[in-house]
Formats: structure tokens, C-alpha cells, sequence
């Protein structure tokens, strides 16, 4: 068993080494700290399943995950993330992830999460079930920020955190202008005016 | 262990690495509302302390209440967890037990807590960032009764422990201190790097951090620090 574990916290790393060798004593465990140093591992040999943290420093684990089913269409990916399932677990799936896991639980649900991928199956909770099943409900509207693209999304988090578009663009490392145009694509699609705007739906929603 | 004078005065160098590192009466308690989390962290102890008996508190009025109800040479906590947080646990603790030592783990968006943390007498503070690199350093100089912080807190924190009763040469390690104790006498690196059995190059890094921990720009500083805090005799 070959097992590639991709988080920037050594500590996390370390207690997911441990949670996976209690289970498969002779499994083969590779970490890296980010997503580059991810992707270059992954294709240079082979691994039986990925565990991924979604927000990693530099490139995102959502950005990794494409780049992963792209060369390597076949792998399981898990992703893991602190944030909760709502905000998240669908994207994560309609990219291309195997299954998806909150940090919180990881401890109980990483083991059984792992046979389920290697069955070629995709680990999905009772939770992210039911909304997969609202999802597909066409007669249940949208809510605003569901419209938004990945991208458009973590930008409208950012501002709506009250981050400035410069200070955006260097973190996501864009281009002012590119953020700006996200931003104005934000406000057309969820039909707002400001960033204080952005904030109070934000707020209301719990998405910050 | 290995002796040299200094100036009349025999000085030990002892590894008291040792003691600490194979000792099964050592009691760790740490604390992080994450198991996966305090999965690792024991792990990353066990490897510096082997025998150490490692406890684990899922929140803060868990952690407060087995701080108090077992002895334990250190804690080592989270700083945000539900019930309050470890620094409301530590002063809860410290109703209790004045002396105990506590280690504080932080994320990069806590790093502003440093210097509350540090003026409630926290006795170490530490970004997670570092572990493991750094933890069983930190332990190690924590039991050893010093306190713990890394240059670059230093530096953030600057002279900001003014008036709290907490002094920026407590968080000098062993090594460090003996390095100021000489800068502070008017020893060069040279010297200095003979009288420790160190290279130069090494001396150099410890002046660094001495200088950067106590906010100092030179020699002349140290020893001026040092005789305001009187640290050396003057003779």
C-alpha cells in the first residue's frame, strides 16, 4: 500500500502517518508539504490513494486535485480541510475528489474512507449525501454564492473577510486587474454593490 | 561532561539532554480540540521522550481539570479551543498550581496572542510551523526551568514585556546565556568560541540570537543589559 499525505502542518502529517500505519503496519507513507512538491511526487511513481489538505500556502489543494486527475485520471483522492462540509464538499467532488474529509472527524472516518476508495468506490457521508440529493433537485433555487465559480468563490470569501484586492491578488498570486474583474463578476452574480454588502451575506450564511 | 575555567571559576558542561530525554517519570499533558492533531503531537514527543506517559485533553474545561487533578512537568496547549481557550485554562490552572509550566502551540493567524501569552506568564510559546523541529528544544528548556520563545517572537515582541515582571533574558536557552554572560564580560567571538569548545561560526549564531531575543544592536549593549538586570558580577 502506497500512500501519499499532502498537508502543510508537519503535526497533522504526522498524526495522519500514525492514524495509517496503526491499520496497514507495512503500508509505504510519503508527506509532502504543499502543492507542488504534490504533484511532482505523484507522478513520479505509484500510489495507491492521496490524502490532500484543501488549503495549503501557494497553490490550492482544489487546484492540485485538477492537476492530479488530469495526469492521473485513476487515483483516489481524498481531500481533508478544517472547513466545514457545507461550503466545500461538493466542489471538491464535482472536481474530481474521491471523497472528502473535515478534519474534525478525520481520526474516525480516514480508515473506512480509504477501503471505500480502494474498492473504486467514492466515500461520501450521510451529511454530503443529502446534499448531493438537494443538489440535483431542480426545483430548489440556488443560493447566490452557489452560482459562483471555485475561483469566484475564494475571491468573494476574501473580500468578504475584508481583504483588499491587492492584498487578494498576492495571496492567490494574481493580478490586480484579474481580481478586480473577479470581484465585478461576484457583484453581477449575487446582484450586490459592495463589500460590506458581500459581508453581511457572508455572515448570515456562516461562510466566514 | 566536560570542564573549563572561566576567570577562576570552574564551569560543567553538562548534557543535561539526558536526563530528560530517557526519563520515564516525565508527564506530558497536551491539550487541542483536534485528535488528529494531538495524534501527531504525541507522536512528535515520543520520539524526543520516549518514556514519557503523554495525556491528552480534547477542550479547555477538559484540560483545566486534569491539569489539576494529576501532576505534570508540562503542558502543552492549543491557544484556541471551545470552553475558552488556553489562556483562560492556564490562568484557571495557575489558580492552583502558580508554577506550572505551559507551553503554548499557535497557527499563524494567532501569532498577535504572543505577547499576551508571554505576559500571563506562559513559560513558552510556539508556532506550529516549527514543531518538530523545534518542540523538543522547547521542552527541554522549559524543564529545565528557562523559558521558551524562538528569535523571530522575540523580535515581534521587541520590548514589549516592559512593566509585566517578565524579562527577555528568561527566554535566553543555556547555550545562549553563556554566550551573553561572555559577550557581557567584554569576550570576543574568538574567545568566546575557545572558552565553550564552539567554532566561531557557531558563536556568531549565538550573539545573533542573543542580540536579536534582548533587542540589543551590540557588545557594548549586552553588557549594559547586563549590569542593569545584574546578571554578572562586576568586579
Amino acid at each position: 500500500m502506497r500512500i501519499l499525505i499532502a498537508d502543510d502542518h508537519a503535526i497533522v502529517r504526522r498524526g495522519l502517518k500514525q492514524l495509517l500505519l496503526e491499520e496497514y503496519p507495512s503500508a509505504h507513507i510519503e508527506e509532502v508539504g504543499d502543492a507542488e512538491s504534490l504533484i511532482n511526487r505523484s507522478i513520479q511513481d505509484k500510489w495507491d490513494v492521496v490524502i490532500c489538505d484543501l488549503s495549503m500556502p501557494g497553490r490550492s489543494g482544489l487546484d492540485a486535485l485538477r492537476q492530479l486527475k488530469q495526469s492521473n485520471p485513476v487515483l483516489p483522492v481524498l481531500i481533508m480541510s478544517m472547513h466545514p462540509e457545507d461550503q466545500y464538499a461538493l466542489r471538491v467532488l464535482k472536481a474530481g475528489a474521491s471523497g472528502y474529509l473535515g478534519k474534525d472527524s478525520i481520526h474516525s472516518d480516514l480508515i473506512q474512507a480509504i477501503r471505500t476508495v480502494m474498492l473504486g468506490k467514492k466515500f461520501i457521508t450521510p451529511s454530503i449525501a443529502e446534499k448531493l440529493a438537494e443538489a440535483f433537485d431542480s426545483s430548489s433555487d440556488k443560493l447566490p454564492h452557489e452560482h459562483l465559480s471555485d475561483r469566484e468563490f475564494d475571491v468573494f470569501k476574501l473580500l468578504a473577510e475584508g481583504k483588499s484586492v491587492t492584498d487578494i491578488a498576492s495571496q492567490l498570486s494574481l493580478s490586480i486587474t484579474t481580481v478586480s474583474t473577479y470581484r465585478s463578476r461576484i457583484m453581477d452574480k449575487m446582484n450586490m454593490r459592495s463589500n460590506a454588502e458581500l459581508t453581511r451575506y457572508a455572515l448570515e450564511k456562516a461562510l466566514i | 561532561m566536560s570542564t573549563f575555567y572561566v576567570e577562576g571559576t570552574l564551569y560543567f558542561a553538562v548534557n543535561f539532554q539526558y536526563h530528560h530525554t530517557f526519563n520515564p517519570m516525565l508527564k506530558i499533558l497536551i491539550a487541542d480540540d483536534y485528535e488528529i492533531v494531538r495524534r501527531g503531537l504525541k507522536q512528535i514527543l515520543l520520539d524526543e521522550f520516549p518514556l514519557a506517559t503523554i495525556d491528552e485533553a480534547v477542550d479547555t474545561t477538559d484540560l483545566v481539570q486534569k491539569a489539576r487533578s494529576y501532576h505534570w512537568d508540562i503542558i502543552i496547549s492549543d491557544l484556541v479551543m471551545p470552553g475558552g481557550g488556553g489562556l483562560f485554562a492556564m490562568k484557571e490552572i495557575r489558580k492552583e498550581k502558580p508554577g506550572m509550566p505551559v507551553l503554548f502551540l499557535s497557527i499563524n493567524s494567532e501569532d498577535h496572542y504572543a505577547l499576551q501569552v508571554l505576559k500571563a506568564g506562559a513559560h513558552g510559546y510556539l508556532n506550529k510551523d516549527i514543531v518538530p523541529a523545534e518542540l523538543g528544544k522547547a521542552v527541554r528548556q522549559i524543564l529545565t526551568g528557562k523559558k521558551y520563545i524562538t528569535e523571530w517572537t522575540a523580535e515581534k515582541i521587541g520590548h514589549k514585556l516592559n512593566g509585566s515582571g517578565v524579562h527577555m533574558h528568561e527566554f535566553l536557552s543555556e547555550r545562549e546565556m553563556e554566550v551573553f554572560r561572555l559577550l557581557a564580560a567584554g569576550k570576543t567571538i574568538t574567545e568566546i568560541g575557545e572558552i565553550l569548545a564552539m567554532e566561531s561560526s557557531i558563536a556568531t549564531t549565538y550573539r545573533s540570537r542573543v542580540l536579536k531575543k534582548l533587542n540589543l544592536g551590540s557588545n557594548a549593549d549586552v553588557t549594559r543589559y547586563s549590569i542593569e538586570y545584574k546578571l554578572v558580577d562586576t568586579q
